[in-house]
C-alpha cells in the first residue's frame, strides 16, 4: 500500500516536472500511473498527494490553461523552484560543507545539515578532511526548537510577533523580530520591541510558552543598517565594552582560579592580594562567593555591590549582627 | 515501524541525482549517507525502477542499474538530474556552519573560500546574503585561549593525549592531568573540553579559562578511549562539574525551592545531569536533585542569583543560611541593606 502510495507521488513529481505547461486534473487522473478508483477517490487522493509534495517542499504551481477560460486550472512544478543549481563543487569545497555540517550538535539543525549534505550529493566520504578530526562542536543543543521555526518565519514573512519573555521588568512583549543570532551556543532574537520603539535583544531560552504570529498587527521592514544594529545590540550581550579592574584578598595556599589570573602580592601571613581585570563583574561576583571563606573582594564597588546583591538574597530577609 | 510514505518519497527523489554525480557507489555507502538500512535503499531502487514519465514505455521510465549493489548507477534520470531545492532550515544549517567556519580561520585564502561558498549557497537559494535570518557570532576569545583551542584541535586531529594544569573549583593549587580530548563545546559563556581523565579512565569536562598550562603528550591507542564504568560515560558537564569540588565526602538530594522562575530554570538547565524533576509552581521552581557533593551544592547555590530554599531539609536550610551570613560579615554592608533581594 505504502509503495504504491510513493511510487504514485514520484510519478505525480516527474510527470508535473517534465510538462512545458499546467497539467489539468483529468490529465493527471487519466495519465500518471496509480491514479485509480471513482472520480471522488482521485480527487482525494490528488488533493492529499498535492498537500505530501508540498510538505517536502516541493512548489506545485496553479495556473490557467486559457487565459479565455481561467475556470480550467492546470498544475505543473517549475524546474527552477524545484531544483537548487550550485554549480560543480570543488573536493575543497566538499571538505568545507562536510565540516560546516558535522559542527552541529542539534536536533533542528544537526538533522537539516545532513540532508542537505546528501541533496547536495556531497559524499562526505571524499572530502579530505574528515568533520570529526576538526574535534569542534562550537554550536550547541538548545531547547528552542520551535521558537526558532516561529521566529524565522516571521522574520520571512515580517510579521510582528508576541510573547512571554521571564524577566525583572515586565513579562508581555510586542516586537517586530529582525534577526536570530547564535552566540556561545545560545540564540538571540534581535528585534524593535513596538510599545517602546526600541531595539532589544532576548534571548530565546527565556521566552516562556508559546511564540505567536501577529499577522493582524501590521507588516514591516528589515531596517537598512540592519548589520550594524545587530552588531551593536550583540556587543551589549558580550560586554566588550568595558574592562574593569578587580582587587581581591585570596587566603595563602587558596584561590588559585584568581591567582592564576592577576598579579599576586603579599599582603599579610594570612592573606595576598590578587589584582586582575575583568568584564564580567556579576560572575566574578559569584566566583569570589563560591570560594566561600577564601576570598573577599576589595575593588571595584559595583563589584562588592554585586556580591551582596547575591548574598542578600540567600539569609532570607534576617538582620545580620554582629 | 513502517517509514513514512513522504520520507521515502524525499529519498527516492534525492538518490537520483546523489548517484547521477557518483555512478558506481555501493548500497552500503547510499545507506550511510542517507541515514537509511541498505535493505531501505534496495527497496527504494526497486521503487525507482517502476517511476517515470507518463506513457511508461522503457523510454520513460528512470533507467537504473542496481542489480549489483556494490555498483549503482542511473542510466536515464529522466528530469531528475538536479539536486532538490534545500529547505530553508537545511540552508541555515549550512550557511551558519560555514559562517563559523569563516570567523575560526585566520587564513586569507581559505576564509574568501568559504565566504564564496556560503554566498552561492544562499543565492541559488534565494536566501538573503546581505540580510541574513540568522547569523553566528563567536565570543572574543584570549590569546591564550586561541593557543589552547589551537593545541586541543590538534591533538583530536592527530589523537594525541594532552597534559594539563588544571585548577579545580575547590582546589588550592592547579594539578596536573593527563587527558584524551573528545570535543570543543560553549556554554554559557565559557569553552568547555570534553575528554577522558587518562589516570582515572572516565569523562570529564574541562572549563578551558582554567586550564593553566598544556602540551601535547604522547599519541593515543583507541584503548584509551575506554571508560571504566558505564555509569560514568555521561557527557553532562553539569554532572562533572558537580563530582569536581575536591570533596565528596557528604552526599545530599535534597528539594530546593528557587525564586524567580527564570533562575531555578537557568540552574535546571545548567545542571541537567543532576536534576530529578523541575516543576513551577506559583513564580518558583521545585526542582528534585539527584545525589550531589553537600559542599559543591552549597557554594553553586550561595553563587547563584534568586532566593533558596531547602524544602523539608532544615538542617540543610540552617547550614546554608549560616554560610551566608558568615559571608556577608566579611563586607563593610550596611545592616539596613540587609533583606531580600529582588
Amino acid at each position: 500500500m505504502s509503495d504504491r502510495k510513493v511510487e504514485r507521488l514520484i510519478n505525480l513529481t516527474l510527470a508535473l516536472l517534465a510538462s512545458k505547461r499546467y497539467l489539468t486534473k483529468s490529465e493527471i487522473f487519466e495519465n500518471v500511473a496509480g491514479y485509480e478508483g471513482s472520480l471522488a477517490t482521485v480527487e482525494r487522493m490528488f488533493e492529499r498527494d498535492k498537500d505530501e509534495l508540498r510538505s517536502l517542499g516541493i512548489e506545485i504551481e496553479v495556473g490557467t490553461l486559457d487565459s479565455y477560460f481561467e475556470d480550467e486550472l492546470g498544475y505543473r512544478i517549475s524546474p527552477q523552484s524545484y531544483g537548487i543549481d550550485i554549480g560543480p563543487l570543488t573536493p575543497t569545497e566538499i571538505s568545507y560543507l562536510s565540516l560546516a555540517s558535522g559542527l552541529w550538535r542539534d536536533q533542528i539543525f544537526g538533522t537539516s545539515a545532513i540532508r542537505a549534505l546528501s541533496k547536495l550529493s556531497v559524499d562526505p566520504k571524499t572530502a579530505p578532511l574528515d568533520p570529526s578530526d576538526l574535534g569542534l562542536s562550537l554550536i550547541t543543543s538548545n531547547p528552542s526548537a520551535t521558537h526558532i521555526e516561529t521566529l524565522m518565519d516571521a522574520i520571512e514573512s515580517r510579521t510582528p510577533v508576541s510573547f512571554t519573555y521571564d524577566s525583572d521588568t515586565h513579562r508581555d512583549r510586542s516586537v517586530e523580530p529582525y534577526q536570530l543570532t547564535l552566540l556561545r551556543g545560545a540564540w538571540y532574537l534581535v528585534a524593535r520591541e513596538i510599545e517602546i520603539g526600541e531595539l532589544r535583544t532576548f534571548k530565546l531560552e527565556r521566552i516562556t510558552g508559546e511564540v505567536s504570529l501577529n499577522p493582524d498587527i501590521h507588516t514591516f521592514e528589515l531596517p537598512e543598517d540592519l548589520t550594524a544594529l545587530v552588531a551593536r545590540q550583540m556587543s551589549f550581550i558580550q560586554q566588550e565594552s568595558e574592562l574593569t579592574q578587580v582587587l581581591i584578598k585570596v587566603k595563602k595556599g587558596a584561590g588559585a582560579v584568581f591567582r592564576a589570573k592577576g598579579i599576586v602580592r603579599e599582603c599579610d601571613h594570612e592573606w595576598d592580594f590578587v589584582e586582575f581585570t575583568t568584564r564580567d563583574l556579576r560572575e566574578t561576583a559569584s566566583e569570589i562567593i563560591w570560594q566561600t571563606e577564601s576570598v573577599i573582594a576589595q575593588k571595584p564597588q559595583e563589584l562588592i555591590t554585586q556580591i551582596h546583591k547575591i548574598l542578600s538574597q540567600k539569609i532570607g530577609g534576617v538582620k545580620v549582627h554582629d | 515501524m513502517t517509514e513514512l510514505a513522504r520520507n521515502r518519497v524525499a529519498r527516492a527523489l534525492d538518490l537520483i541525482p546523489f548517484i547521477v554525480s557518483h555512478p558506481g557507489t555501493s548500497v552500503a555507502d547510499l545507506a550511510q549517507i542517507f541515514n537509511a538500512t541498505p535493505k531501505e535503499i534496495a527497496k527504494d531502487l526497486t521503487l525507482l525502477h517502476m517511476c517515470g514519465l507518463p506513457g511508461y514505455t522503457h523510454l520513460e521510465l528512470l533507467d537504473l542499474s542496481y542489480e549489483n549493489p556494490d555498483f549503482v548507477e542511473v542510466i536515464n534520470p529522466q528530469v531528475l538530474d538536479k539536486p532538490r531545492s534545500l529547505s530553508r532550515n537545511e540552508v541555515v544549517s549550512l550557511v551558519l556552519g560555514l559562517d563559523l567556519l569563516a570567523k575560526l580561520t585566520v587564513e586569507p585564502k581559505i576564509l574568501s573560500e568559504l565566504l564564496e561558498l556560503r554566498n552561492r549557497i544562499a543565492k541559488a537559494s534565494s536566501s538573503s546574503v546581505e540580510m541574513p535570518i540568522a547569523r553566528v557570532e563567536l565570543p572574543s576569545a584570549s590569546e591564550s585561549e586561541s593557543l589552547t583551542v589551537s593545541l586541543i584541535v590538534q591533538a583530536i586531529a592527530e589523537s594525541k593525549e594532552l597534559r594539563l594544569q588544571y585548577i579545580s573549583g575547590g582546589t588550592s593549587a592547579p594539578a596536573g592531568k593527563r587527558i584524551a580530548p573528545i570535543s570543543l563545546e560553549q556554554s554559557r559563556g565559557h569553552t568547555y573540553l570534553d575528554a577522558i581523565d587518562l589516570e582515572l579512565s572516565q569523562r570529564r569536562t574541562y572549563r578551558l579559562d582554567r586550564i593553566t598550562s598544556i602540551a601535547l603528550g604522547e599519541h593515543l591507542d583507541s584503548d584509551a578511549f575506554i571508560l571504566k564504568t558505564s555509569t560514568v560515560s555521561s557527557t553532562s558537564s553539569s554532572n562533572d562539574r558537580a563530582r569536581d569540588t575536591g570533596n565528596r565526602t557528604e552526599e545530599v538530594s535534597p528539594l530546593l525551592r528557587i525564586t524567580p522562575v527564570r533562575i531555578g530554570r537557568l540552574f535546571a538547565e545548567d545542571h541537567q545531569g543532576i536534576v530529578e524533576s523541575n516543576t513551577i509552581k506559583g513564580d518558583s521552581c521545585l526542582i528534585q536533585l539527584a545525589p550531589v557533593s553537600k559542599e559543591w551544592l552549597m557554594r553553586t547555590l550561595l553563587s547563584r542569583d534568586g532566593l533558596v530554599e531547602f524544602m523539608n531539609e532544615t538542617r540543610l536550610q540552617t547550614e546554608f543560611e549560616t554560610i551566608a551570613r558568615a559571608l556577608f560579615r566579611r563586607y563593610d554592608f550596611p545592616t539596613e541593606q540587609i533583606g531580600r533581594g529582588e
